[in-house]
């Protein structure tokens, strides 16, 4: 299927520079009492599943002035079950009611059956990156592509535990299922390198060129920006988005920008949230980077 | 162990299941999920936490989520029978009116997610000559129900930081000395969940609109007849708990 310049797309379309914040309900009074002055939005689509509500009016309202790109955390497209049809309907109601930019979600599995009943695991769980994976999540991103009727993004994540067998490395992985699937591709820079520094790759830098180089550029529709809270030498780095963008960070979204060009970019933050502005601040902040390496790469500067 | 069999396994450890992990760090999962499931539990049982405190909470909230484990992919929608697990738990010896709280915390959640109904002022032209053709439209979107607890004074009294500070805790504590109840009516103004004690004839009233009895038989009731029918229907409309009339055949 092929969905990628499908014009069952948004309206409107994202500047390859634009640079967008996540919204969580601790800045939504924030956002009411002044129009956000940023490129887009993101929010976790789950969260406005519900019929009517605070949350779903406030989305509603500020849809109709900023752009939204719908960040899911539970389809479980990596699941061998399919996803339920209840969750298809609510995403495409959310979908209906708000015309994001993206809708994207993670190359992971949540949903297992138990005893003959689905159950749901709360989580991004990891897959191995078999043939048999790549099955199921083709079909989950397909089936989610067809019922919504337009072009989805998928995002790696980060995995906590190593699998003893494995058809592909995780960027050939991801590849195939962009090409079999024409859907869109998130590039999560922390997640990249938290999977790096738990995984003892001793040269980060050799780990994101190789890693970027085996991907498809032209399918990747966001990044993804964050912070992990440090933790000791012997302990796993955990994905928390509970601080600031790190040095490292930075670097990376800089290397990673002078290789693939400009892409949307999200400030994600999800634990220990810092004030509107000082979130606003780390927006501001990819903006310059986007312009440092612009400057010395013009070629790649497109909308 | 196949695909499917290690998704299972993972989910059947992440709900304490079995202690087997998957692979090495699986338990950092765990930790994961049961601390979010903790914290929907907070978000949609305030009252409840505040009555156990953050630390019987958490223990009360992680039985539940390694006993009826998670179906929704929405985390809004987690915990929806919590109030009548609770009546099964060992802590409604020690606390018997907590399955009754934990359900008016859960209507109030419930009524601010729900597709609330507007008014329908002309719909009240069909409230003719004959009471007996005509019947009342409730709102869906809200709750009521009947309590053997002062449910209503207990949830006010912890929406203080300092609960015992406050006029409803003195009155629930009281009214549960007398082995009286209270009957709750849960609506919605503008966004938020309200909670309000109602009297019996209310519940009555309420409960004769929902089956969509006429007005005429309604109010015509022995226990109703003292009941200002305009006065009643001023003050439904204007909680947007009644949302119009029809003609009924």
């Amino acid at each position: 299927m092929s969905n990628r310049q499908d014009s069952g797309q948004s309206q409107s379309e994202l500047k390859s520079t634009a640079v967008g914040v996540g919204l969580r309900p601790e800045h939504y009074q924030d956002v009411l009492e002044q129009a956000p002055s940023i490129d887009f939005l993101e929010v976790h689509s789950e969260n406005f599943f519900a019929d009517a509500g605070i949350s779903v009016d406030l989305l509603q309202e500020v849809s109709a002035s900023t752009p939204i790109s719908l960040h899911g955390t539970s389809a479980g497209l990596g699941s061998v079950e399919a996803v339920p049809d209840d969750y298809l309907k609510k995403l495409k109601r959310l979908v209906d009611r708000v015309d994001p930019v993206l809708v994207s979600d993670h190359l992971c599995f949540t949903w297992a059956r138990i005893g003959g009943r689905l159950f749901h695991g709360g989580d991004l769980l990891p897959i191995p990156y078999t043939e048999d994976s790549l099955l199921h999540a083709v079909n989950n991103i397909d089936r989610i592509q067809q019922y919504l009727g337009r072009q989805i993004a998928i995002e790696n994540v980060c995995a906590y535990i190593e699998f003893d067998q494995s058809d592909f490395d995780e960027a050939s992985f991801i590849g195939e299922i962009v090409a079999r699937t024409q859907c869109g591709l998130i590039l999560d820079i922390n997640n990249l390198m938290v999977n790096a520094r738990n995984g003892q790759v001793s040269n980060l830098e050799n780990f994101v060129d190789r890693y970027v180089g085996s991907l498809d550029h032209s399918a990747i529709t966001e990044i993804h920006l964050a912070g992990s809270t440090p933790v000791g030498e012997e302990e796993l780095l955990i994905d928390d988005h509970a601080c600031p963008v790190t040095v490292a960070g930075w670097q990376t979204y800089e290397r990673v920008l002078n290789v693939i060009g400009p892409k949307p970019t999200l400030i994600e933050w999800d634990n220990n949230l810092p004030s509107w502005r000082e979130l606003l601040g780390e927006a501001t902040k990819a903006r310059k980077a986007q312009r440092r390496v612009l400057g010395s790469e013009r070629s790649h500067e497109s909308l | 162990m196949n695909l499917s069999d290690y998704q299972a396994h993972f989910l059947e450890f992440l709900f304490g299941g079995t202690s087997t992990p998957v692979q090495p760090n699986s338990e950092v999962y765990r930790f994961g999920v049961e601390a979010k499931a903790v914290r929907a539990l907070e978000q949609g049982y305030p009252t409840v936490r505040a009555l156990l405190g953050p630390a019987d909470f958490e223990g009360l909230a992680l039985d539940y989520f390694r006993m009826i484990r998670k179906q929704s992919g929405d985390w809004g929608e987690f915990g929806w029978g919590f109030p009548s697990w609770i009546i099964s738990h060992r802590i409604s010896d020690r606390v018997p009116y907590l399955s009754d709280v934990a359900r008016l915390d859960n209507y109030v959640s419930r009524v601010e997610r729900s597709q609330y109904e507007e008014v329908n002022v002309a719909s009240f032209n069909a409230i003719g000559e004959d009471l007996a053709f005509c019947s009342l439209i409730l709102n869906k979107g809200l709750q009521f129900f009947r309590s053997m607890y002062p449910v209503v004074s207990i949830w006010e009294a912890h929406k203080s930081e300092t609960p015992k500070d406050t006029l409803s805790f003195a009155q629930a504590k009281r009214m549960i000395a007398k082995g009286r109840g209270q009957s709750a009516l849960v609506y919605r103004a503008g966004w938020k969940g309200m909670a309000e004690v109602i009297p019996e004839k209310d519940l009555l009233l309420l409960e004769a609109v929902r089956d969509q009895r006429s007005i005429a038989e309604v109010f015509g009731e022995d226990v109703l007849k003292d009941t200002n029918f305009t006065y009643w229907l001023r003050d439904m409309i204007a909680k947007g708990v009644i949302v119009g009339a029809k003609t009924i055949y």
